[in-house]
């Protein structure tokens, strides 16, 4: 157990590294670019004019951006391991501050999303897959296809449309008390729930067709015990590994949701640092939204074996 | 006294290639405390049998005739009355325990299920009423093993707990889908002591399917051998022995490996399509002209011996 | 092989939702070919004395905040989404599956660096990905090509391996070998057409994921440029007219979720009559 945590861990690591390596050297990819946006800001403040080649030579002196990428990458990484993610070229506040004060709103649309994705999905999928090839089950599966394939940004504003516009139930965009959180949750859960719903369906299906089912039947265990104690523990497993890669989804999903109802999370400040070519900040806000993503792949890892004891046991 | 009588037995199911008549009109009786041993080649239709008989099938499966257990047909049962029939007065135990015992839950609660349907029995009695069990199939620490998951069982322990989990509730009627599958051959006489010594404890009667006509000679009182879905010989385990009736049951009895390991000829009949008349006469070596096209009636053929053939008729 | 190809499309055209899918895809694509000679106006003609006029006979979807008909652009963004989308998936599935089935066939370094390209790059969600790639060239149309292809083709290498994996060990390829063929003979004739089911179930897939992307970067502002018709960048343009004009934001959004739906519809009903155990889609 310990050593599969380590090893996790070990994984975990090396992941970060290379990850955060590619973006820093996709970044800094184009020659001079770096330095230029950076004299930008410095000597005119804003990024649509153009600076002198003499007020560019003077930031890659100042900041030392002649020297190679690696050595760049690696003060890079050992202030961002000391907590210093460096300053925005924009507002030349701190990027670490930058995003924490922004990662709770994000957090809790996402914790948000996922949870609503899994009280939907989950009890819908094994309802269709109770009673598989009904309409109830056909109307599932079209719902889904149909979640799976709405721009989540265009839902977004059809939400605005009807709930904020013309039945002024919800406010339109912004951040404040629970009412706020409605739209921007259910734009963002709604693919996710769709994907949950069609792995439940396939998975509750696959399972009913087991033959350790049959044993239960044979037993004379009725159909709720059944689909409770023996069905759903094991159709949960493909579930959980798939909430992992599918909150990576979720994530993308975020930066454009955020973007739409003006939440003020780190998905909305990477929008607006990309459109800035704020380097530092960008490469921040990405090394956090990787950090999230990594950290809740982690703990499902190894959590695991709790869903499935014959791996990672003794 | 016959404890349940299947008469006229019919399951059959649809397939993208036509109709499989696993079991085709079959009539057989199992007597209180007496071992039935059904035998016959993979294929020929013993597992849907004993599965019709519980309605275990999948929803696809047509099942027609009666099951008469203790008066009530159980064909004719609603879905709750069945359920209290099921693992309390017959118990099934199903070949391949590794697929068999549901991976997540442990050895102990899944025997201890049967303790909470059907005796109402709380969770931590039921608990040490299964650790019991397992003692009693003589797995050795059976406390500790009862919080293990089947995976932590080797093969020959996860046969002794489907044989526990069925015992659990006492049950009347045992079937005993191939127990020794599988298993080596050592391990294989230790069950077959265990399951003698619990019927003989229990009073239990069984049915005991098995391709295995040494097993059926260890445990049982009677034979029937299954060909194409028909039964065509039923008799006596001793009189079997001495000399079956049915070319096929000798055949099947001349290719056990202790007695010269004599394959039969050609390939088992497919269950969609069979041949007509006698199903067994493109590889019989009696074969009549008579058989290609005649339908054989199962005949005694002596005191308590029964065959399906032509010769006899 | 024959009598198996027809049975399967035997098996497709039962769907009713992926017969339905390709004839929407169908016709989307004509009106792309075609769009010189079916819309109505001009795309790029402005005229402020129509502007933001509701649908109408004369403009059917109405016209957007600088006059023009929103019809003639949906029809010329077919264009331009299809255009985008059919080059990122004809350059990603065929980079993909050349360096698939060279890692699954030869294993070794290539291999290994492959699958540990793919462990460290889908730790990412591919769009956040993209929008790093963008961070680095600029927004643009061309950046967006580049910026989804670069994490597109991952896809494809991973299903060509993991197919290629799969029938190297076969006897046929046994025999070939023995017969003395080339490698990559074999990759060619043998290796290549096996891997082609797959990936052309997972090519129809991702077309309707690319059309997501492409729009979605049009709408945040980094894909398409205006004044070029996109439907992403139109949805942007309407956002904000949402209140008093929301047919500049209701046609171009169904347009997209017609062909996303239209290609995931056909992708299904592809990976059902293709032999469905052997897909390794996420």
């Amino acid at each position: 157990m310990l050593n599969n945590i380590l090893k996790r861990l070990g994984i975990f690591c090396l992941v970060l590294t290379v990850s955060t390596s590619l973006v820093f050297f996709m970044l800094h990819s184009l020659p001079g670019e770096n330095a230029e946006v950076m004299a930008k800001y410095i000597f005119l403040g804003n990024v649509e004019l153009n600076p002198s080649n003499e007020e560019v030579q003077l930031v890659k002196e100042k900041f030392d951006l002649d020297r190679s990428l690696l050595s760049q990458y690696y003060s890079w990484a050992t202030n961002a391991f000391h907590g210093d993610l460096g300053r925005s070229y924009k507002t030349n506040a701190h990027v670490l501050e930058e995003i924490l004060i922004r990662l709770p709103a994000t957090i809790t649309l996402a914790l948000i999303a996922v949870l609503m994705s899994l009280l939907i999905g989950m009890p819908l999928g094994i309802l269709a897959a109770v009673k598989q090839n009904s309409t109830t089950d056909y109307l599932c599966s079209a719902t889904a296809v149909l979640g799976i394939s709405m721009p989540n940004f265009w839902l977004a504003l059809l939400l605005i449309m009807v709930f904020s516009l013309a039945l002024k139930l919800t406010p339109t965009i912004g951040y404040g008390g629970p009412s706020h959180l409605i739209l921007p949750v259910v734009t963002l859960g709604t693919a996710t729930t769709a994907v949950v719903m069609r792995l439940t369906r396939s998975s509750t299906l696959e399972v009913m067709r087991q033959d350790y089912i049959r044993t239960a039947r044979g037993k004379g265990l009725d159909h709720r015990d059944i689909m409770i104690t023996h069905s759903l523990k094991n159709a949960l497993i493909p579930i959980i590994t798939m909430v992992g890669l599918e909150f990576g989804h979720l994530l993308g999903g975020a930066v454009i949701i955020e973007t739409i109802f003006a939440w003020p999370g780190i998905g909305r400040l990477l929008i607006d640092s990309i459109s800035a070519r704020d380097i530092p900040v960008i490469q921040g806000t990405v090394l956090f939204i990787t950090l999230m993503y990594m950290l809740l792949n982690f703990t499902i890892d190894i959590l695991y074996p709790i869903f499935d004891p014959r791996i990672g046991g003794s | 006294m016959t404890l349940l009588s299947i008469e006229h037995l019919n399951s059959h199911f649809m397939t993208v290639d036509g109709i499989v008549r696993a079991v085709d009109d079959v009539s057989l009786e199992i007597g209180e405390n007496e071992t039935l041993g059904l035998v016959g080649e993979s294929g020929c239709g013993k597992t849907v049998l004993a599965l019709s008989l519980l309605r275990l099938l999948s929803e696809n499966t047509k099942t027609d005739g009666r099951v008469i257990y203790k008066g009530r047909d159980l064909l004719k049962l609603n879905e709750k009355e069945l359920r209290g029939v099921r693992g309390k007065e017959i118990a099934h135990i199903f070949q391949n325990p590794l697929s068999s015992l549901n991976p997540v839950l442990t050895v102990g609660f899944q025997i201890s299920e049967p303790f909470l349907r059907h005796q109402g029995l709380k969770k931590s009695i039921a608990n040490s009423r299964a650790v019991q069990m397992l003692g009693l199939v003589r797995i050795p620490s059976a406390p500790d093993r009862a919080k293990e998951y089947p995976h932590e069982f080797s093969g020959g322990m996860r046969q002794r707990a489907m044989i526990a989990m069925g015992l659990a509730c006492s049950p009347s009627l045992i079937i005993a889908d191939e127990p020794t599958r599988g298993l080596d051959v050592t391990i294989q006489a230790q069950i077959v002591e265990l399951m003698k010594d619990l019927i003989k404890n229990s009073g239990a009667s069984m049915l005991l399917i098995t391709h295995d006509l040494s097993l059926a000679a260890q445990l049982c009182d009677k034979v029937a051998v299954m060909y194409s879905g028909e039964i065509v010989e039923y008799a006596d385990i001793k009189e079997f022995f001495k000399g079956p009736a049915h070319p096929y049951a000798r055949s099947f009895l001349e290719s056990v490996p202790s007695r010269g390991m004599k394959p039969i000829r050609g390939i088992s009949p497919s269950l969609i399509n069979p041949p007509p008349g006698c199903r067994f006469h493109p590889r019989c070596d009696c074969s009549m002209d008579i058989c290609k096209s005649v339908h054989p009636p199962l005949t005694e053929v002596k005191d308590g011996q029964h065959a399906r053939c032509l010769l006899y008729a | 092989m024959t009598l198996a190809k027809s049975r399967n499309m035997d098996e497709f055209l039962k769907n009713r939702a992926s017969v339905a899918g390709l004839i929407v895809i169908l016709m989307l694509i004509t009106a792309a070919i075609l769009a010189d000679f079916i819309a109505p106006y001009d795309t790029d003609k402005i005229a402020l004395k129509e502007k933001l006029k509701s649908p109408s006979w004369e403009h059917p979807m109405g016209t957007d905040q600088l006059g023009r008909d929103v019809l003639s652009r949906m029809i010329y963004g077919t264009r331009t989404t299809f255009e985008l989308s059919i080059l990122v998936v004809a350059l990603t599935s065929t980079f993909g599956v050349f360096i698939g089935i060279i890692a699954g066939y030869f294993r070794g370094v290539i291999d290994e660096i492959l699958m540990r390209l793919i462990d460290v790059l889908l730790a990412f969600p591919s769009i956040i990905l993209a929008l790093v790639i963008i961070g680095a060239l600029g927004p643009g149309m061309i950046n967006t090509i580049v910026a989804i292809s670069l994490v597109g083709w991952l896809f494809y290498a991973r299903v060509a391996r993991a197919t290629t994996l799969s029938i190297r060990e076969k006897e046929y390829i046994e025999g070939a070998r023995a017969m003395g063929c080339s490698d990559g003979y074999i990759c060619l004739r043998y290796v290549l057409p096996n891997c082609l089911p797959p990936i052309i179930v997972l090519m129809t897939l991702n077309l309707g994921s690319v059309i997501l992307s492409i729009a979605a970067l049009g709408y945040l502002g980094l894909g398409a440029q205006p004044p070029t018709p996109e439907w992403g960048s139109m949805l942007n343009e309407g956002r904000e007219y949402l209140r008093d004009c929301p047919w500049l934001c209701v046609f171009p959004g169904l347009m997209i979720m017609l062909a996303v739906l239209a290609f995931n519809f056909i992708g299904d009903g592809l990976r059902d009559a293709i032999d469905p155990r052997q897909m390794v889609i996420k």
